[in-house]
């Protein structure tokens, strides 16, 4: 067992004990707005435009404790954090973790609907 | 429902979680097109997150309450802080939870807000409608206990039996004797005493007249009741009060029709109907020899019991909007009805007083309020302590505490803050100074802390 797929099966059994009925129904749907986030977070990035990095970070810190994933919430916060303090990189370090929570996660979400 | 937050997953999770729960929720991520929806929208409640672009909670619940003063809010917030309270609070937010809300407290919360906007709705039909409202005899009522009330009175009316009305100080007893008394045959006068205000020496000469020199004030003859009643009815209070040395004389009355006023040795024939009340359970008077039993049974052909007023639901509803109205009238103050808030309170309280307690407390109200609905804050501390929704309570999570409280506090900390300059103090928090006042009385008058701390369920 690869290391990744430790770390899904870890993710994934945390999100069961936590996530309502409600929340898991709207999983997917949950799963493609991050990817949206992703891109939308890019564009940002490329603009500078950190309202809507404020924005997205807050949200994230909000919806990721409500949908069972605290790992979304932390980089959520470290993201707003960031962006108080203008630092690019660390909201592009962030931007990367919510990428590689994309793959690792939303990838298993997919399969297991 | 509706839910407004601009985070779309949050929307959509909170109006899943609401749906699975049988509620019927609309969803709104931008708070301004929220707003416009509730112009053609009938919503029982808002529920809107706090922290949103373009327009934050706090100024969309302002909007909302300016807009539709009885549509409750329920705000939600990821920064449980006393000062987003405050700000929730200053905005008539109905209630305010943290965020992630825990779900069943956010189910309450909505419950609360949706009774809350019903009774709103309640109250405003009313303010609308008790001058047409069609009474008995003048006995406001529509609940259950008081349509079988008032059935009952109409039947009775027309026998010509004695009647004992049975019920607490201040449910209406004279009224329904006088009802009694309206709807029967009987032409004659309606005239009422009470034998427990009456000294004794008197009661007797009262009830049955007298004649020239009976007794040293006796200067002329003087008809009793009886007579005056002549073809009517006689209301007599508070029977059992009656004296023991006075009851055969009123038992002949009732069984031979005829009467014999003091010092006088000539007997008249009467033609009454007798219609006691009581307070006073007479049946254990009876037993314990204070009332004679065959008085007893004379007079309780017929029993009419007065429900108490905690026990006719929504009729307080209907006599405080009536009282009001009276008064309003009465000291020309314009005054037109209550608000949701003042009517729950209304509600929740025992009235152990009954109508009479009610019909004082509005119009005590009606004097006092600076409003022209009269507000929780026109009520006695007794009615104002009976708890009552909403209970708006502050979910965090080492801070449960009601709305209220929060606001005590934060004044408190104004005050200190300001070294009790209340001028200084009415600017900060935003409110005129007559309202700093008051609250601060009404500190000193509850006793310095309100002792509960509530959770958020
Ligand atoms: N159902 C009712 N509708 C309107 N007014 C009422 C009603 N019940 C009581 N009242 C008013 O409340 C007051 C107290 O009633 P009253 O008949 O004197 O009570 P009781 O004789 O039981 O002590 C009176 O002013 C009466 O008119």
């Amino acid at each position: 067992m690869s290391t990744d797929d430790r770390d899904g099966a870890k993710a994934g059994a945390a999100i069961a004990a936590t996530r309502t009925r409600a929340a898991t129904d709207l999983l997917p749907k949950y799963v493609a707005h991050r990817e949206r986030d992703v891109a939308t977070l890019r564009a940002a990035l490329a603009q500078g435009d950190f309202e809507t990095m404020a924005r997205i970070g807050h949200n994230l810190r909000g919806n990721g404790v409500s949908y069972g994933f605290p790992e979304i919430a932390a980089l959520g916060e470290a993201m707003e954090q960031a962006v108080t303090a203008r630092q690019a990189r660390g909201i592009e370090a962030q931007v990367a973790l919510l990428e590689e929570w994309l793959a690792r996660v939303g990838a298993r979400v997919r399969t297991e609907r | 429902m509706l839910i407004v937050d601009d985070d779309l997953d949050m929307c959509e999770l909170l109006g899943a979680e609401l749906t699975a729960r049988g509620f019927d929720p609309s969803l709104e991520t931008d708070p301004g097109r929220a707003l416009d929806s509730l112009r053609s929208r009938h919503v029982d409640v808002v529920v809107t997150d706090l922290w949103m672009r373009g327009m934050s909670g706090v100024e969309l619940c302002e909007r909302i309450v300016s807009m539709h003063p009885e549509l409750p809010v329920v705000l939600l917030t990821a920064h449980g802080t006393l000062e987003s309270a405050v700000a929730a609070l200053r905005v008539h937010a109905f209630d305010f939870l943290a965020k992630p809300p825990d779900l069943d407290a956010l189910v309450a919360a909505i419950d609360r807000a949706v009774r809350h906007r019903r009774l709103a709705e309640e109250v405003r039909v009313l303010g609308e409608s008790t001058d047409a409202l069609e009474t008995f005899e003048g006995i406001i009522g529509a609940s259950p206990p008081m349509r079988e009330l008032v059935q009952l009175v109409g039947r009775v009316a027309a026998v010509d039996a004695a009647v004992i009305v049975r019920g607490e100080s201040g449910t209406g007893k004279e009224l329904v004797a006088r009802a009694l008394h309206e709807r029967s045959r009987r032409r004659g006068a309606f005239v009422a005493l009470n034998c427990a205000a009456i000294p004794e020496s008197m009661l007797e000469a009262d009830l049955f007249g007298h004649v020239k020199g009976a007794f040293t004030d006796a200067r002329a003859d003087r008809a009793g009741l009886f007579e005056r009643a002549r073809g009517g009815t006689i209301f007599l209070d508070e029977i059992g009060e009656l004296d023991l040395s006075l009851q055969p004389k009123l038992l002949r009355a009732l069984q031979e029709r005829v009467i014999r006023p003091v010092g006088s040795d000539r007997e008249i024939e009467v033609d009454v109907r007798l219609v006691t009340a009581t307070n006073v359970d007479l049946a254990r008077a009876v037993e314990q020899h204070a009332f004679r039993a065959d008085l007893y049974y004379r007079l309780n052909v017929i029993e009419i019991v007065v429900p108490p007023l905690r026990e006719r639901g929504r009729d307080v509803l209907l006599l405080a909007q009536h009282c009001i109205e009276r008064a309003a009238r009465e000291m020309e103050r314009d005054v037109v009805g209550l608000t949701a808030s003042c009517a729950a309170r209304l509600m929740a309280y025992s009235w152990p007083g009954n109508v009479r307690e009610l019909a004082n407390v509005i119009e005590r109200a009606v004097a006092l309020t600076r409003s022209s609905r009269l507000t929780v804050d026109d009520l006695p501390a007794a009615v104002r302590a009976a708890s009552a929704l909403p209970t708006a309570t502050l979910a965090v999570a080492e801070d449960l505490v009601p709305l209220e409280e929060v606001e005590r506090r934060y004044i408190r900390r104004v005050m200190a803050a300001t070294g009790g300059n209340k001028t200084l103090a009415a600017q900060i928090l935003g409110v005129d100074r007559r309202t700093l006042y008051r609250k601060n009385w009404e500190e000193r008058s509850d006793g310095a802390q309100p002792s509960s701390v509530k959770g958020a369920s």
